[in-house]
């Protein structure tokens, strides 16, 4: 046996086995490769939730236009009533819900005031809805036309559902004086929410 | 008393004619007609607005996330995943490591599906492809807060692989802590599962010694897109932390430290994962 072997000899016997790695998994020490919780929490169940949105992108966007130019008449106080209640809505007024519509903090004197103007009308209280559901429906309306609430068509469908939800509430609460003789902040927010829907159940 | 038969038709008749007593039935004088009352409320209806219902997957939830042993919770029908993941060096060596994988499932998680998962565990060194293995993994949704799955990890290798092939069986429940199961510390995930091979201690590898050894993982959510997890492989007590994209991206990594008390190699070594999970069908 020449040296060189020998040499060999002793260092296979006299050397501690290295740890291969084959010994400890080592292609499996990180994280898991063999499964998808490579990619950690996508698959695990989350909860559902339920929401509305528009029925198709194209009643978003023509919501979304019609809101627009909603603002723009109220701000000008140029909104027409719409076709159903034929009244004239004085300019303050017009300008009160502009500023509810577009609101987006620190809300709550306009909000107040729309809100006093619909649980009333020229006859007095009698006949006026709650005065509870005159706050919720313009805290509904508040924000309506904000862009954050125009740019998002989810939001927007939820909100603008809201607001329907609570004038038919509204509505649906008065009684006949008062709907005989509405308030301009009624025939307002009326032709507000049906302008808003103006060419857009047939998108 | 006798009454004359003229008076007695006379009394009929005029009982007949009396006033009816007003019942509690009667509308009251003054109140409108609903007729009345609905043509006035007719004139303020609005046209129906064009919306419709919309299920949403929440974005958050409780999490269930693993940092080296399997959750029981994978891909079912129509879903597809990638990903990679690296260690900075194997244990007793100073090479880094790391492997990508790609997969999909099958059947409904809510009866049982399949997640098949190809992995290649070569990569920039000696070339994707060469080593690797397919992967499979059978479970079940018992609940939307349970599941068990078994799994055959490495099943089908190729080349030549360091981690052997490992059979285990897991359960993942997910513990809601508060209203908002997507909020931070909304929920605690845990996982726990028995294996094979892979899972065994060091000193059984070492020893030669067949036989099981428990793992688990637990996890929590700290920040919205956040998650601190721990997770005993059987060897390793890694930890680490999660994060996913926001606004549904559906991708996820994670960064960590495996074998942080040193209990089976050499120190801790520096690990990360992360990959995209995508339902296209």
């Amino acid at each position: 046996m020449n040296t060189t072997m020998r040499v060999m000899l002793v260092t296979l016997l006299a050397v501690t086995p290295a740890a291969a790695q084959s010994n400890n998994q080592s292609d499996v020490t990180g994280p898991t490769v063999t499964t998808s919780d490579v990619a950690p929490n996508s698959f695990t169940p989350t909860s559902n939730t339920s929401t509305v949105n528009f029925t198709s992108p194209g009643v978003a966007t023509t919501v979304s236009q019609n809101l627009n130019q909603v603002q723009a008449q109220l701000t000008q106080a140029t909104l027409a009533p719409s076709s159903a209640v034929q009244a004239a809505v004085p300019a303050p007024v017009q300008n009160a819900l502009a500023n509810v519509l577009s609101c987006s903090s620190a809300c709550g004197a306009a909000v107040q005031q729309v809100a006093a103007g619909l649980s009333t009308n020229a006859a007095g209280s009698a006949g006026a809805p709650p005065a509870a559901l005159a706050v919720e429906l313009t805290q509904a309306l508040q924000g309506l036309t904000d862009a954050s609430t125009i740019s998002n068509p989810q939001v927007l469908a939820v909100q603008l559902q809201r607001a329907s939800t609570a004038f038919s509430a509204l509505i649906e609460s008065a009684g006949e004086s008062y709907l005989r003789n509405p308030p301009p902040e009624l025939i307002a927010t009326h032709a507000v929410l049906t302008a808003a829907l103006n060419g857009a159940a047939g998108r | 008393m006798q009454m004359k038969p003229t008076v007695l038709v006379l009394a009929l008749l005029l009982g007949a004619a009396a006033p009816r007593s007003i019942s509690a039935q009667d509308p009251a004088p003054a109140a409108t007609p609903p007729s009345v009352l609905d043509s006035l409320r007719a004139q303020f209806r609005l046209p129906d607005i064009p919306v419709q219902m919309q299920i949403v997957r929440s974005a958050y939830g409780v999490p269930a996330a693993s940092l080296g042993s399997p959750t029981a919770f994978g891909a079912s029908r129509g879903a597809v995943f990638a990903g990679a993941g690296y260690q900075q060096r194997t244990r007793y060596g100073n090479l880094g490591d790391g492997a990508i994988s790609a997969g999909f499932g099958i059947g409904a998680a809510r009866i049982v599906a399949l997640e098949v998962t190809v992995t290649s565990f070569s990569t920039l060194r000696q070339g994707f492809g060469k080593n690797g293995s397919a992967s499979f993994k059978v479970h079940r949704l018992i609940n939307s807060r349970l599941g068990v799955a078994a799994g055959y990890e490495n099943a089908v290798p190729w080349g030549g692989t360091d981690g052997g092939s490992s059979l285990y069986v897991v359960a993942s429940r997910l513990i809601p802590l508060a209203g908002d199961e997507g909020k931070p510390f909304g929920g605690v995930g845990v996982s726990l599962g028995v294996g094979n091979a892979r899972f065994r201690s060091e000193r059984a590898v070492r020893a030669g010694e067949e036989g099981v050894n428990v793992f688990g993982s637990a996890s929590v959510r700290i920040l919205q897109p956040v998650t601190l997890m721990a997770d005993w492989t059987g060897q390793d007590l890694n930890a680490g932390l999660a994060f996913q994209l926001p606004n549904n991206i559906p991708f996820s990594f994670s960064l960590g430290f495996a074998d942080i008390t040193g209990r089976a190699g050499d120190g801790a070594r520096f690990i990360a994962g992360g990959g995209v999970s995508l339902q296209p069908f």
